[in-house]
């Protein structure tokens, strides 16, 4: 009986440790995965222009790299957090911009995601309505049909170079 | 995780952590004709990120018995309603050797995905979503409606499904939904260009006869009320307009209603009366009705903390599942006035009440919910591409009305993309549809649940116990607590079954029990005949196996109890967990 125990208590040992190490090795790699992600996320983003001025989101900091936080949900599936600045508390450009976010990344992100987009905190007044309503999927859509909200998105999500052509292919759904 | 139950899943934690592998100890001692278990795999087998029930204990399945069926403890299933049963057993006359069961399952994941099974799938929309899918009243005919402005008509055709019609330059921007009339002649079709276009079958198709204009923005929904000659539509702009329709096909407009703060998202009527239901972006669900030639809002119904994507009455009405983007479906209840259980109500109006709510199961928002009208299954589109049903086991404690719905199935990646609408054919029970922002529309094949294991580990007759038994079927056992009635003991237990079954019970012997009575046997029972209602018990006659001496296991019901539960037909082999074994004299 005790040697039965002892193996047991051996073999189970043994076991914990193996999954133990498994575990361990998992969450590097998988870390990493994430932030190549996240860098990917923010390429794609950093381009779009502001919809008043015309410097990008980068230059004027309403994105940062640091802004953009992905974590894996599933099998090669992400969830994409961003979290921007707006450059002044007016509600329709912060919308506006939240747009071109979603719009940009929806048609230029290879892998699968889901995609949240808040406005970071304390920095606009109206916070949690911009936030509802840019998350709110119906609505976006039914403003991209909208076609003077269209035609402004447009301006601030298409580059002016030739990578145009890399955002055309993605096989993901036209708004 | 789920509101309810809190404390049951508090005692199905002791149980849990008491004694681990004497049960399958047990199993392989005593297990009727099978070989020894494999070794003990992981106890708790649950799909990661989907909270099961409490209660629940999952050993490794033993294999397939000769009596079972193919599956080992699958059950063949045949129409039944789940049915909760209070069942109470003399403790004076019988003795109470504790019973340990073996769960048999195979793994969480696996059950659940097995219970709704994709039959087809279509490309519907190219390049575009699919945002709604309604079946014709018939049956036959399901119209979808997408991103694509179009609006196409599915027919089946063999085992798969074709388009039969497009209907095209109707709208110019998404078409967000569709509603069939109730005689299925016309079809109607909202827009985010704020028109509303009603479809009328022709011999060769469908034609646009009428547009419906008025409001401000984008058209979010329309249903018909079941009499056929109404129709709602509501909008961004914060309004539900209710429309007449006449025998000349003209539509007037007799109310517009504001009581929305904010964008109305879906409309839908209950089955039988003339009442509206409206889910808004402004967290609340209301409802309307005509009072007096006009139109009011009779009750608002708050709770949800975002927006309310969608609402769903049941087969008759007293119920309504609201599903929103704060990642729960809530159901409430109607309390008419003058109801027994105390209610209050304002007037003639009725009171909602939420009587349930199901979180923890959603990882997203949830955007479309539908209710069975059939079977009451609840199914729900949500946002992380995946498909849930939900099946209602009755409460254990009748008098408060509060109904536990558990996860009945569970396809985790029914699409590449969100899904936006479930909806169950109203002819077929069990066919269920479903649409995603990928274009898609896919047809599911949904299976009652069947086989329910569980294991309780020497439980006595005092501990109460839920488990809440879940391979397939919303089986609810409760131990409760004895009472005294009448000098004699009874020990509460209350019982589903969704389907008709054999019971193996698998009990100790203990010193007090009678010797006319088989001891560490596998009992089991068959040919289990329709229970009554009410008083009187069902008799469940059993034989044990080996000796194939006869036994009879005796059911008695509580008045209060939903309904008893029915059992006829054949079975398959399943085991049921009990606290307590009974053993009675044959009646």
């Amino acid at each position: 009986m005790s040697l039965v125990l002892g193996l047991l208590s051996h073999t189970l040992s043994r076991v914990l440790r193996y999954s133990g190490l498994r575990r361990g090795c998992h969450a590097p790699r998988r870390r990493a995965m994430e932030q190549d992600k996240a860098l990917e996320v923010y390429d794609i983003i950093r381009t779009i222009r502001d919809p008043e001025k015309p410097n990008t989101l980068e230059e004027l900091e309403v994105v940062t790299e640091s802004c953009v936080k992905v974590n894996e949900i599933g099998e090669d599936e992400y969830l994409v957090v961003i979290r921007f600045t707006p450059t002044v508390p007016h509600c329709s450009l912060a919308t506006l911009i939240g747009l071109c976010l979603r719009i940009k990344l929806q048609r230029c992100l290879p892998f699968r995601h889901k995609l949240e987009i808040y406005i970071s905190e304390g920095t606009h007044s109206t916070e949690e309505d911009i936030n509802k309503q840019i998350n709110d999927k119906e609505r976006v859509a039914a403003a991209m049909e909208n076609p003077n909200l269209r035609d402004i998105v447009e301006q601030c999500v298409t580059e002016p170079t030739a990578f145009v052509s890399q955002c055309l292919s993605t096989p993901y759904v036209w708004l | 995780m789920r509101s309810q139950a809190g404390s049951a899943s508090a005692v199905h934690s002791a149980v849990m952590d008491s004694a681990p592998g004497s049960a399958e100890a047990r199993l392989r001692s005593g297990c009727l004709g099978s070989p020894p278990l494999p070794p003990a795999a992981p106890r708790r087998r649950r799909p990661p990120g989907s909270p099961g029930p409490p209660g629940v204990y999952m050993a490794p399945r033993p294999p397939a018995r000769s009596a079972g069926s193919a599956s080992g403890c699958g059950l063949t299933s045949a129409s039944g309603s789940s049915a909760l049963t209070t069942l109470r057993r003399p403790l004076g006359a019988l003795p109470l050797p504790a019973l340990a069961l073996t769960s048999v399952r195979s793994d969480g994941g696996g059950a659940m995905k097995e219970a709704l099974v994709l039959q087809s799938r279509v490309a519907a929309h190219p390049e575009a979503r699919c945002w709604f899918l309604a079946w014709s009243p018939g049956g036959a005919l399901l119209a979808s409606c997408g991103g694509d402005r179009a609006v196409r008509i599915w027919g089946r055709e063999g085992s798969g499904w074709v388009c039969r019609a497009v209907l095209a330059d109707g709208h110019q921007r998404t078409v967000r939904r569709v509603a069939w009339s109730p005689c299925g002649s016309y079809l109607a079709s909202a827009s985010f260009d704020a028109t509303t276009c009603i479809w009328k079958r022709c011999e060769d198709g469908f034609e646009c006869v009428t547009t419906l204009e008025g409001h401000e923005n984008e058209v979010k929904s329309v249903a018909w009320a079941p009499s056929g000659s109404l129709l709602a539509t509501c909008s961004r702009d914060k309004s539900v307009w209710v429309w007449e329709v006449d025998e000349e096909e003209e539509y007037e407009c007799v109310s517009v209603l504001n009581s929305h703060t904010q964008d109305v998202k879906h409309v839908v009527w209950h089955p039988n009366q003339e009442l509206l239901a409206s889910a808004s972006y402004d967290d609340t669900v209301k409802l309307y009705h005509e009072e007096e030639d006009d139109w009011v809002c009779c009750a608002t119904l708050e709770g949800h903390e975002s927006t309310v994507w969608s609402v769903a009455f049941d087969s008759s009405g007293e119920r309504l599942a609201s599903c929103s983007d704060d990642k729960t479906v809530r159901i409430w209840q109607c309390y008419k006035p003058g109801n027994e259980e105390g209610v209050a109500c304002s007037g003639t109006d009725p009171t909602w009440k939420c009587v349930c709510n199901l979180s923890g199961y959603h990882s997203r928002t949830i955007y479309d919910v539908s209710w069975c009208r059939l079977t009451g299954a609840l199914a729900t589109a949500c946002g992380d591409d995946a498909i849930r049903v939900f099946e209602e086991s009755s409460s254990s404690s009748p008098q408060q009305q509060q109904p536990t719905f558990s996860l009945t199935a569970h396809v985790p990646r029914a699409h590449s993309q969100d899904v936006n609408c479930v909806a169950w054919n109203p002819k077929e029970p069990g066919l269920l549809a479903s649409c995603s922002d990928d274009g898609e529309i896919a047809f599911w094949k949904y299976q009652q649940p069947e086989v329910v294991l569980v294991q309780h580990e020497g439980c006595s007759v005092n501990q109460v116990q839920t488990a809440l038994v879940q391979q397939r079927i919303p089986l609810q056992i409760v131990v409760g607590d004895p009472i005294e009635s009448g000098g004699a003991q009874h020990a509460d237990v209350q019982v589903g079954i969704a389907q008709p079954v054999h019971c193996i019970l698998r009990k100790s012997s203990t010193p007090s029990e009678p010797t006319n009575q088989p001891s560490r046997a596998d009992v089991s029972l068959q040919g289990c005949h329709r229970s009554q209602q009410l008083f009187g018990g069902t008799a469940i006659r059993g034989w044990h196996a080996e000796s194939k001496q006869k036994l009879t296991f005796a059911f008695w019901t509580l008045p209060s109890t939903v309904s008893a539960f029915s059992m006829s037909g054949s079975f398959d082999t399943i085991w049921l967990s009990m606290g307590s074994c009974w053993l009675s004299r044959d009646r």
